[in-house]
């Protein structure tokens, strides 16, 4: 489905012009792009995470003032690199989109983008808790929506889906809540 | 277990923090024909009007030292018909506590607002304390992490409460038999009445509360006769 919407839909030429403000500046090490839906996806390696990022930020035609969300993606049939951290960018005085990624070997550490939005932390936090990921960098990695107790990452397409596995109710909370 | 009008007698817990009931202040307020009423609880009637009814000569009485278990939390008794009285009372003045878990606690918002219009019953008044409120709707699903707060907010609620279970999640975790949600919140605190639904439509929570309304006229709670709330037993309390 996704393939037959992608060739209806034009591509918006703001778009047009980011990708080409993007490669111009990166050229080879952009490792995939993708337009869907008029949405323009960039995939680079971890080691260029944050520098692509300050740049899309920075660069006054850019402008992708605001990190709206960063998150994780676990995909087990890709065995060189399952895992995946997406990054959505919004630019408000442009009113433009951007979705970042790169793509991780089990183990393998992102680079924090705290350094380049503050609000990166939060979700750091949360890819952290769900897939595993480490990011490298971060200055306060701890369980954000589990309990701090809780054992593996729910999210990882090998936690089992039933049953309340992993975590349980407080008993050491007195005087905290 | 009931009281001399066929009204089965309300057991007041103790205040402060402790929800046991004892199994023998249930039998003494049985046997006054009251309710009970332990100090330290922030109902009104605790200090002024437990003394007046507990003077000798009107129909609550105080039980004779004999009769004390060495552990007694201090209480009087109350009259069947003052008890009566406070339950008409509370009908029309149940404040609910305003918090909502998840998707369910935008139809109690609903239920809340001009076209369902609680106010009506007296129950608009959604307290954001605790301790100004007569009981719960647990609108939503109750994660683990949450659940030591839900039971922190059970606990600060002064006796006599009631607690409404709204739609599947909070009855018994829904679809979410996963790693995170409390399967059924009457795991953890004694819930009255269920409202089923994903999420109930306001009609049918506005039907949960007076069914809720009934056991409150009547004084019935759903931690009457309970030895111990579950949720102390689950946090190994
Ligand atoms: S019962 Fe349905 S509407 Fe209510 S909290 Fe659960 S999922 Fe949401």
């Amino acid at each position: 489905m996704e393939s037959s919407t992608q060739t209806t839909i034009e591509i918006p030429e703001a778009m047009e012009s980011v990708f080409a403000k993007v490669e111009q500046r990166f050229g080879e090490k952009l490792l995939g792009t993708s337009f869907f839906r008029g949405e323009l996806s960039i995939t680079v390696a971890p080691a260029d995470w944050v520098e692509v990022a300050a740049y899309c930020r920075d660069e006054p035609s850019l402008a992708f003032e605001r990190l709206d969300s960063l998150l994780g993606n676990h995909y087990p049939a890709r065995k060189d690199r399952p895992f995946e951290v997406v990054a959505h960018l919004t630019s408000v005085s442009r009113t433009a989109r951007l979705r970042l990624k790169t793509q991780l070997a089990e183990g393998e550490k992102a680079p924090t983008l705290t350094g380049v939005w503050a609000s990166a932390g939060w979700d750091e936090r949360e890819t952290w808790e769900m897939y595993g990921i480490v990011f490298e960098g971060h200055s306060d990695l701890r369980r954000l929506l589990t309990t701090e107790d809780f054992e593996g990452f729910p999210l990882r397409k090998d936690f089992p889906l039933r049953g309340t596995v992993g975590g349980r109710i407080r008993t050491d909370l007195k005087g905290k809540i | 277990m009931m009281g001399p009008n066929g009204i089965q007698p309300a057991v007041a817990t103790p205040g402060a923090g402790l929800c046991e009931v004892p199994p023998f202040l249930a039998a003494h307020s049985a046997k006054a024909g009251g309710t009970t009423i332990p100090h330290g609880s922030l109902y009104a009637a605790a200090t002024g009007w437990a003394h007046i009814a507990g003077t000798p000569g009107t129909a609550g009485s105080l039980p004779s030292a004999g009769d004390i278990p060495e552990d007694h939390i201090p209480g009087v008794a109350l009259p069947a018909n003052l008890e009566k009285l406070l339950g008409f009372g509370r009908t029309f003045s149940w404040w609910p506590l305003l918090f909502g878990l998840a998707c369910c606690a935008i139809e109690m918002m609903a239920t809340a607002g001009p076209r369902y219009d609680l106010s009506r019953f007296g129950m608009e008044a959604m307290r954001a304390s605790p301790r100004q409120a007569d009981g719960m709707i647990v609108a939503g699903w109750c994660s683990i992490k949450m659940a030591p707060r839900v039971i922190r907010l059970y606990e600060q609620i002064p006796d006599p409460k009631w607690v409404l279970a709204m739609g599947s999640c909070a009855i018994s975790g829904n679809i979410w038999d996963t790693y995170h949600i409390v399967q059924g919140i009457d795991s953890l605190i004694p819930v009255d009445v269920y409202v089923p639904g994903c999420p109930p439509r306001p009609e049918a929570l506005w039907d949960g509360l007076e069914k809720l309304r009934d056991r409150v006229r009547v004084s019935r709670h759903a931690y009457d006769g309970l030895r111990q709330i579950p949720a102390r037993v689950a946090i190994g309390e």
